[in-house]
């Protein structure tokens, strides 16, 4: 059985989980320094790209069904 | 740790004002709806209510807890489990202790946070589906985070395990309640789509603007009583406060929707050449949603520059999220909760004097909303609408109206509101 994966839909939450676990990383395994604000943030940047792409991916899907776009 | 007397009078007193806040929410969701729909949308409200509560007493206070349960140690840190208590409030002593205000608070704050996605349906998205999707969301989804918040979780020993501030901090329920709602919000309307006629086939917006703004103007207005006795519960149960403390946070929550409310005007003023009341509305829901994160803890001038970034930024969003992100939410559930709810979580951080660490905790809160949070309930409700319960009414069903479709009688019955309305019938 082939599964087909619109790499668009999923890159979103993919992004969002990765985003969040970098900033569990940064939490967990570094100490109060510098470096974990630059890890928190980077998490955060991760994510807001993972919003962009989830966003993206859905507006697509609601395109050309009823009510959507087309 | 049992309250003293005063302090579980005044909790009592406060538990009988909150339903002012859900009344006014679907007051105000009601308004911004079409006609047709707008029985569907308040009946809507009530049995959400009574799905979440209901669900909430069964599982989730066993799920979420409370702080001073059984506990284990990671590390340095000291987590409370999850799911500690028994189902059915069972082992809850009524006896003055705290955890039996947090379960009784706890079953409105949950209703809060179900109403909240319903607004974003509004007009498309069956009340079973709805009620389906509450289950989930009372059941599971609010308590594991009320959990890690307020049940001695993981986020709110960010402080004592890893040295950020107090751990992540949410006193009156924006991150819980707000945020939490504002996601399923936004799931719901990428799941259910927007409505019909919502965009033209260029991709412009055609808006579609709500029916009684005086349902709106005076869902404002309860929100706020409601909102007090919200804020004020929080500071009582999850930040200790008493006494004359908690007047600070009362004028917080005032001053912050103040705030909200009149740059929420202005900015509109100043673009759209009149102020626009439905913004505005929400500007002040924007505000309150902001308190419910910084009341307890910054001083009135913060608590008036947090509201009013919120108000400022409301139309932006609302705008940026309808256009850009073709997002068609009528009551701005997501703008208003989610959005505005995220920026009182870092405004948290940034202004109040808590220990140094405390805003990375509240990023940390952050990250985990939009990051874990935002694709565990969409993959939920995309579950459900996928093999349990279709989210979005039929064709016939959305140009009727949710009104006639699933109750059989519109709210107006004497009244043609519409051409189409009639069309073909």
């Amino acid at each position: 059985m082939q599964i087909e994966v619109d790499p668009k839909k999923v890159a979103g939450p993919v992004l969002l989980l990765l985003g969040w676990i970098l900033i569990l990383v940064a939490v967990a395994a570094i100490g109060a320094t510098a470096g974990r604000w630059v890890l928190v943030i980077i998490g955060l940047l991760i994510e807001l790209a993972g919003l962009f792409f989830f966003g993206h991916g859905r507006r697509g899907a609601v395109a050309g069904e009823r009510g959507g776009r087309a | 740790m049992p309250l003293s007397d005063p302090a579980a009078v005044l909790c009592i007193l406060l538990i009988c004002i909150l339903p002012l806040a859900l009344a006014g929410l679907a007051l105000l969701n009601t308004g911004l709806s079409r006609a047709r729909s707008a029985a569907h949308l308040l009946l809507g409200a009530v049995c959400l209510t009574a799905v979440a509560a209901v669900l909430y007493y069964a599982f989730g206070f066993a799920w979420q807890g409370y702080p001073g349960g059984p506990s284990y140690a990671l590390g340095s840190a000291n987590w409370d489990w999850i799911g500690a208590q028994k189902f059915f409030f069972h082992g809850l002593h009524w006896n003055g202790a705290s955890g039996g205000y947090i379960a009784a608070y706890q079953l409105f704050a949950v209703a809060l946070a179900a109403i909240i996605p319903w607004g974003a349906g509004a007009d498309r998205w069956r009340l079973s589906a709805a009620a389906v999707s509450t289950v989930v969301l009372a059941g599971l989804i609010y308590p594991i985070f009320a959990h890690w918040v307020w049940g001695g979780g993981w986020l709110s020993h960010l402080g004592i395990g890893f040295g950020l501030g107090t751990g992540f901090v949410d006193p009156g329920g924006a991150a819980t309640i707000q945020v939490i709602g504002g996601i399923a919000a936004l799931s719901v309307v990428w799941i259910a789509g927007p409505r019909s006629g919502k965009f033209a086939p260029g991709g412009a917006t055609r808006p579609i603007p709500g029916h009684n703004i005086i349902y709106v103007l005076l869902g404002c207005l309860m929100a706020l009583v409601g909102w007090l006795a919200l804020n004020t519960l929080g500071a009582v149960l999850f930040a200790g406060m008493t006494g004359a403390a908690l007047l600070v946070v009362e004028i917080n929550t005032l001053l912050c929707a103040a705030a909200a409310l009149l740059l929420s005007v202005f900015v509109t003023r100043v673009r759209f050449g009149k102020p626009d009341a439905a913004l505005a509305a929400n500007g002040w829901i924007a505000g309150l949603v902001v308190s419910s994160a910084v009341a307890a803890y910054v001083s009135p001038a913060f608590a008036i520059l947090s509201g009013a970034i919120a108000g400022a930024g409301l139309p932006f969003a609302v705008e940026f999220l309808e256009t850009a992100c073709g997002v068609d939410d009528p009551a701005a559930a997501v703008a208003v909760h989610g959005v505005c709810g995220l920026w009182g979580l870092f405004a948290l951080g940034i202004f109040s004097p808590l220990p140094a660490g405390q805003t990375l905790a509240q990023l940390v809160g952050i990250g985990t909303l939009v990051g874990l949070m935002l694709p565990v309930i969409y993959f939920i409700n995309w579950l459900l609408n996928r093999f349990v319960l279709r989210f979005r009414a039929d064709a016939e069903g959305e140009r009727v109206g949710m009104d006639l479709h699933e109750l059989g009688a519109g709210a107006y019955p004497e009244f043609a509101l519409r051409g189409d309305d009639l069309a073909g019938r």
